[in-house]
C-alpha cells in the first residue's frame, strides 16, 4: 500500500526523482511542480490534444495520465522539442513557415503529436496524417495549414534522408 | 466585491470537499486514493478481497476520468506491472490477447494480422492515437460505455473471456459478458478470438453516436460460414447474433443475400435507445442499412 509514490523519470533528457501522490496527473506534475507549463491544458478531459506530451515517444495525455505511471518512463515536452539550444525542431520550424497557428494554444500539442507519428512513421499516408492531425482539436486555423507544415515536415525530412 | 479565486490543492488533487467554482469534469476533482501495486494474478485477487470497493486499473484513462467527475475510490490496484496480463500469441483457440494489452499493440500484432483478417487494421482506428497507446483491451471492455468499440468487434469475432477469481478460472463468451450482470466478477486474463485464419471482420463504425455495426464470417473455399453481427451505440451494451446466411453461399454472392440476411437478423431486435443523438427508429434503420453493407463489403473483399 502507498500513499505517495517515489518515482523517477526523465523529462526532456533529465533524470527527476520525485515523490507524488498517486491521485497526481501528469500535466499538473509538469505545470505546478516543474513550472513547465509549455503543456497546455483545455477541455482537462483527454479528449481536445492540447496536453499532449510523448511518454516513451507515443503521444499521451497529460491530463489524463497519473504521474506515477511515467515512473521510469521517458518524457518529452514541448520545451524538450528542440534539437539543440537556439535550434528548432524540424516539425517547429516547418509550423512557423507555414503559419500553421493562430492563437497557439493546441500548437504544442500538435507539435507533439505530429513528431510522435513521423517518429515512428517517417512518411505516413494521407490517411494516416488527418487521422492523427484530426485527433487533436484546433478552433483557429481549420487544420489545413497544419497538414501543410506536416506535409513540409515530412518531405524536408524525406530529403535529408536521400 | 469581487469574487474570491479559489485554487484546489494540485498536489495530490483535491479534498473531498471540492470547491464549487470547479468544471464538472476535471483534474480539480480527483480525490487522493491508496495504491496497490501486485505483481502477480493471486496477489492482485487478494488484494481486492482485503479492498472488495478498490478498483483494478490498467491504462488508468477511465480510472481518470471517473474521478475527475467526482466519483471517489479509496484504493485502486494497478495491473501494469502483472506480466501474466500482457501479450498477443497464438493457441489452438486462437489469438489470445492478454487484458492489459494497449489498442495499439493489437492493431500492429503481427498474430492479429495473420490470424485476423482485417481486424488488426479496424482496431487500428479506435478513438484517437493518445487513446490507442494508453488504452487497454481490458479497460475498453470492462469500462462497458456503449460506444467502446473492443466489446462490438469481440461480440461479432465470437470471442471468449478468461477470468480469473480466487478459487477458479471462468471463460464467458462475449454473449454472456455482454447480457450477463453489469459487473463481471474476478479479473479479467485474457481474450480469445477464435480463428483458423479464415475469419475475415468489417466494421462501419459510428462517429455520431448512432450505431456502429460490425460483421465477420468465415470465409473456407470461397463459402461463407458462421456470420455474426453486433452493433454498439444503440444498446446500453452491445447486441450480437449470428447471421442466416444460407448454407454454401459463395462469398461472391452475399451481395445478394446482404438485403434479406439485414432484415431477418434486424427482426426480433431489442428497441434501440432513443435520445438527443438519434431517435429509436433512426437507429432501427440504421442498424439494418449498415448490417446490409457490411455483409455486400465482407462479400466483396472476400
Amino acid at each position: 500500500m502507498t500513499e505517495l509514490c517515489d518515482i523517477t523519470l526523465t523529462i526532456n533528457g533529465s533524470a527527476h526523482r520525485l515523490s507524488v501522490a498517486p491521485s497526481l496527473v501528469l500535466a499538473d506534475l509538469l505545470r505546478e511542480t516543474l513550472g513547465m507549463t509549455g503543456t497546455k491544458l483545455s477541455c482537462d478531459q483527454g479528449v481536445c490534444g492540447a496536453c499532449t506530451v510523448l511518454i516513451d515517444g507515443k503521444p499521451v495525455a497529460a491530463c489524463t495520465e497519473f504521474a506515477f505511471l511515467a515512473d521510469g518512463k521517458s518524457v518529452t515536452t514541448i520545451e524538450g522539442v528542440a534539437t539543440a539550444p537556439g535550434e528548432l525542431h524540424p516539425i517547429q520550424t516547418a509550423f512557423i513557415e507555414a503559419a500553421a497557428f493562430q492563437c497557439g494554444f493546441c500548437t504544442s500539442g500538435m507539435i507533439l503529436l505530429l513528431k510522435g507519428l513521423l517518429d515512428r512513421e517517417p512518411d505516413p499516408d494521407e490517411a494516416t496524417l488527418r487521422q492523427w492531425v484530426s485527433s487533436n482539436i484546433c478552433r483557429c486555423t481549420g487544420y489545413e495549414v497544419i497538414l501543410d507544415a506536416a506535409r513540409r515536415a515530412i518531405k524536408q525530412a524525406t530529403v535529408a534522408v536521400s | 466585491m469581487g469574487l474570491e479565486a479559489v485554487m484546489p490543492p494540485v498536489l495530490g488533487g483535491a479534498a473531498r470537499g471540492v470547491p464549487e467554482l470547479v468544471g464538472l469534469r476535471t483534474r480539480a476533482r480527483i480525490a487522493r486514493f491508496r495504491l496497490h501495486v501486485p505483481a502477480t494474478i493471486p496477489e492482485a485477487l487478494a488484494m481486492k478481497a482485503r479492498y472488495p470497493n478498490a478498483w483494478f486499473m490498467a491504462g488508468g484513462i477511465d480510472v481518470a476520468n471517473r474521478l475527475k467527475t467526482g466519483a471517489a475510490v479509496d484504493d485502486v490496484i494497478y495491473l501494469g506491472k502483472i506480466a501474466s496480463l500482457h501479450g498477443v500469441r497464438l493457441s489452438e483457440a486462437g489469438a489470445v490477447i492478454g487484458s492489459t494489452v494497449t489498442h495499439d499493440d493489437i492493431a500492429t500484432s503481427s498474430v492479429i494480422k495473420e490470424a485476423c483478417g482485417g481486424l488488426a487494421h479496424i482496431w487500428g482506428l479506435i478513438a484517437n492515437p493518445r487513446i490507442r497507446f494508453k488504452g487497454t483491451l481490458g479497460g475498453n471492455l470492462m469500462a462497458a460505455e456503449p460506444g467502446y468499440e473492443a466489446a462490438v468487434l469481440l461480440a461479432a469475432a465470437d470471442a471468449k473471456l478468461s477470468f480469473a477469481d480466487s478459487t477458479t478460472a471462468t471463460i464467458l463468451t462475449m454473449d454472456q459478458f455482454l447480457t450477463g450482470p453489469a459487473a463481471a466478477s474476478g479479473l479479467l486474463e485474457s481474450v480469445t478470438i477464435p480463428n483458423d485464419g479464415s475469419r475475415r471482420f468489417v466494421y462501419d463504425r459510428s462517429l455520431k453516436g448512432i450505431a456502429g455495426v460490425a460483421v465477420s464470417a468465415s470465409i473456407v473455399g470461397g463459402k461463407v460460414r458462421n456470420a455474426r453481427a453486433a452493433v454498439s451505440w444503440a444498446y446500453p451494451r452491445p447486441v450480437a447474433k449470428a447471421v442466416s446466411i444460407p448454407e454454401g453461399t459463395a462469398a461472391s454472392d452475399l451481395d445478394a443475400f446482404a438485403g434479406d440476411a439485414a432484415a431477418v437478423w434486424c427482426r426480433d431486435l431489442p428497441v434501440p435507445v432513443g435520445d438527443h443523438l438519434a431517435s429509436s427508429a433512426y437507429r432501427r434503420r440504421m442498424i439494418e442499412v449498415k448490417l446490409r453493407r457490411g455483409l455486400a463489403a465482407l462479400g466483396a473483399a472476400s
